[in-house]
């Protein structure tokens, strides 16, 4: 299916040819057959030659037509000429006899007029017509007229000599007899001489008349035969080289696209080698593509074998065609089962109709697309033993590489596991969204409820100091003493876990541009009034603003300082510092830096939990909560808390913010 | 003005003995009524069918909001709901710092609403100015606006 060979083609185009060879067909399929096998440069000058031929023949045919009418033109001229010359001559000899006649008869001088008169121009019309003669060819004849006209000549001048002399008119006879005889060869000769080119000129005017139609019928039938060489060019032209080469420049952009050829008709010549390397080269290509495709296609069908999901292949009247060891896992009928079964096999009869619906939309799109020729669904389908499995189908169109539409593929997964988990996760969240309003209202209410007795304990342990401060002795007082102060403690405890819980509960909604700088300033003014006999250096860097819920971030700056304060009050040079410095990533790192006591950087982790303290009570009081709230503060505002120190250098708590302006 | 007597409704024992020392520590002698829960507060309040009669109705009523039975909310909205007693001065006692809490205490009619202190001096304290404040310092209501409402 990927391309067709040339040898094919070859055997396609002979059954064609055994099956039309009839009569007449016969010789325009020979034509047909030497016309494709001729060069394109000799179809060119065949195409050039045909009509040029034609017009040089009739030009020619023309030409020799026009000669041979000017010849027989000209004859006929000559002829005239002759016979005028000769007709002019004997007009002569006869006014010559005419004059001597009538002298003869008068004795009167005057009657020679026309006689000398005939003398005077004979002798130049001799000329004429013996020049004539000769142009002519009939000298011979010409001559014997000479000859008979003087002898007219003479006798008429012996005749003249004897009127003169008084010869009487009796005595004249024979001589005037003789010369009438004389007279009448020459009227013969000259009408014979006439009557030739007349003979001739005749029949010559008749072929001028036939040459003439002929050149007419030679110039039409040159127009049409021209006009006809022409367009049989054209055709021949068209035909034999504009169609195929654009069959070929067709092909090339097929090969070009790595899609199958059009056949192309077998022919010997330029073009016919030219379509025949694209056909063999598209050959090689489609060969190479089946060779290269064919490790391809083994992994393809490894890859579809060894898949745990069902790839499952139907033909567009809904028949499964292929059936993978998937498939059979999954569905438990075997391939020999499957194939050729109607895909509803799997379906569950309430969901076929909906299927059906789903693949002719599927098919209604527009494959080409990619994402557009497929489509996911998840379904419960049924297997072989009658039990309903969940499977995730991804179903798709395959079409064959000129796009039509050949079938449709479905890849289903067995998703009971992913459902489950699913489920189970959802299950899980449940339990934990649970978990954690209880935690919620368990510590809030624990908070409150510890308080009632703690407060007896307080309260009456104030009492038993009051009332019974004797009885109890010192020991006693003492005693009384550690219980009033883990009472505090206990209350400071509940009071910041309340604080706590109620940071776990409260949504950010409050951010706006705090003055960090002014925050920190105003703390350490409280803390310098609540103890006044502290000397510390306090560096507070200027116009410090961050995006924050000022609530929540004093309560974060008011534990720093404070932790600062309270970790450098064994110091005589106690410093603080409230600053910021970039980061790599263009975010602002605040700090809170102290020379106080410092930590275990071992434990620094340890730091941020609930009730983790790195310092005894007593050496530094505290709960352990407040740096557990800062995490939390921070961290709500989309930032990090980190602390860097050594114990007796110092410690450094940054942060960064990352909270959205809502003001 | 002593003769104002003061209604502690309050469950705890322990609480009841230390409101009440305080109220000793600080000479605080108005003659004071507990209550153990919300029950018993309205039947004080309401004894019968009738309400107590005028001289009989505390000047001070300290309410504690977790009560047994019927709870501190609930005594708070009956006594405001009743216009014999719907100007008597009623501040809060409790343990809760909860917002809704307070919330609900102010909507529901309370004069005022004071945490419990968890030492003693705090709570004595608390109880001192309390007393002091509602049956000395503040003027109470002449006796006709109290008994027509």
């Amino acid at each position: 299916m990927i391309g067709y060979g040339r040898q094919e083609i070859r055997g396609d185009m002979r059954s064609r040819g055994g099956t039309s060879r009839s009569p007449a067909a016969g010789p325009r399929r020979w034509f047909h057959r030497w016309w494709l096998a001729r060069s394109v440069r000799a179809k060119g000058l065949i195409v050039v030659a045909v009509p040029l031929i034609a017009l040089v023949a009739v030009t020619s045919a023309g030409l020799v037509l026009e000669h041979s009418e000017r010849q027989q033109r000209k004859i006929a001229l000559a002829a005239s000429a002759l016979s005028a010359a000769a007709g002019q001559v004997l007009a002569q000899a006869i006014n010559a006899e005419t004059g001597l006649r009538g002298y003869a008869v008068t004795r009167d001088p005057l009657f020679l007029q026309p006689y000398n008169l005939g003398l005077a121009a004979i002798n130049a019309d001799l000329g004429l017509l013996r020049s004539t003669a000769r142009q002519e060819g009939v000298s011979r004849q010409a001559q014997q007229i000479t000859s008979t006209t003087n002898e007219v000549l003479d006798q008429l001048a012996v005749l003249r000599l004897e009127v003169r002399n008084g010869s009487s008119i009796y005595a004249l006879i024979p001589g005037l007899e003789a010369q009438k005889m004389t007279m009448d060869l020459l009227r013969r000769q000259v009408a014979r001489i006439a009557a030739g080119p007349l003979a001739l000129a005749l029949p010559r005017r008749a072929s001028i008349t036939r040459l003439e139609q002929a050149d007419e019928v030679v110039d039409i039938a040159g127009l049409v035969l021209g006009l006809l060489a022409g367009l049989a060019g054209v055709a021949l032209f068209t035909s034999g080289i504009s169609r195929r080469v654009t069959a070929a420049a067709a092909n090339a952009d097929l090969l070009g696209e790595g899609r199958p050829l059009e056949p192309v008709e077998p022919s010997a010549d330029d073009l016919g080698h030219l379509a025949d390397s694209l056909i063999r080269a598209g050959g090689l290509l489609a060969g190479r593509a089946a060779e290269r495709d064919r490790p391809r296609l083994a992994l393809l069908a490894a890859i579809v074998d060894s898949s745990d999901d069902a790839i499952v292949s139907s033909s567009v009247d809904g028949l499964i065609t292929s059936w993978n060891p998937g498939a059979e896992r999954i569905y438990g009928y075997s391939a020999d089962e499957a194939v050729g079964q109607d895909t509803g096999l799997v379906l569950q009869a309430d969901v076929r109709g909906e299927e059906a619906a789903v693949l002719s939309a599927l098919v209604a799109r527009d494959g080409r697309q990619s994402g557009v020729g497929s489509l996911q669904r998840d379904a419960v389908q049924q297997r072989k033993d009658g039990t309903s499995v969940p499977v995730s189908v991804m179903l798709s169109t395959i079409r064959d590489d000129k796009g039509t539409l050949i079938g449709t593929s479905s890849i289903g997964r067995d998703i009971t596991e992913p459902l489950r988990a699913a489920a189970e996760l959802r299950s899980r969240m449940d339990d934990l969204e649970r978990a954690n309003q209880n935690l919620e209202t368990f510590t809030y209410s624990v908070s409150h409820d510890l308080r009632a007795p703690l407060r007896s304990m307080a309260g009456f342990s104030a009492a038993l100091v009051e009332d019974c401060a004797d009885e109890l002795g010192a020991d006693g007082l003492d005693y009384v003493a550690r219980i009033q102060a883990a009472s505090a403690r206990m209350a400071a405890l509940i009071e910041d876990l309340l604080h706590l819980s109620r940071l776990w509960r409260t949504e950010l909604q409050n951010v706006q541009p705090v003055d960090l700088s002014a925050e920190v300033s105003r703390i350490v003014g409280d803390l310098r009034l609540g103890t006044p006999d502290r000397t510390v250096r306090v560096t507070v860097q200027d116009h410090v603003l961050a995006p924050a819920d000022p609530v929540l971030i004093r309560s974060v700056l008011e534990n720093l300082v404070g932790n600062a304060w309270k970790f450098t009050s064994r110091r005589d040079d106690a410093s603080i510092e409230f600053g910021t410095r970039p980061t790599k990533d263009a975010a602002v790192t605040y700090f809170v830096r102290d020379n106080g006591a410092g930590f275990d950087p071992a434990y620094a982790d340890k730091l941020f939990a609930p009730f983790e303290r790195l310092h005894a009570t007593s050496e530094f009081p505290g709960t352990g909560v407040g740096l557990a709230s800062v995490r939390q503060i921070v961290e709500r505002h989309g930032g990090q808390v980190w602390a860097e120190g050594a114990v007796g250098a110092g410690a450094t708590f940054s942060f960064t913010l990352n909270a959205k302006d809502t003001s | 003005m002593t003769s104002r007597s003061i209604l502690l409704v309050e469950d705890s024992p322990d609480d009841e003995a230390l409101t009440l020392r305080a109220m000793k520590k600080n000479h605080i002698m108005n003659d004071i009524t507990v209550a153990h829960d919300g029950a018993e507060a309205l039947e004080f309040l309401f004894p019968g069918d009738g309400a107590a009669d005028g001289a009989a109705l505390p000047g001070l009523v300290l309410l504690d909001l977790k009560l047994p039975k019927v709870d501190g909310l609930e005594v708070l909205r009956r006594i405001r709901a009743d216009q014999r007693t719907a100007i008597v001065p009623v501040v809060v006692l409790t343990s809760s710092k909860e917002q809704e809490d307070i919330l609900d205490s102010y909507h529901s009619g309370a004069n005022g609403y004071v945490r419990k202190p968890v030492t003693f001096a705090g709570f004595s304290d608390a109880v001192n100015t309390l007393s002091t404040f509602w049956l000395q310092l503040n003027e109470e209501a002449p006796e006709h606006v109290r008994t027509t409402g």
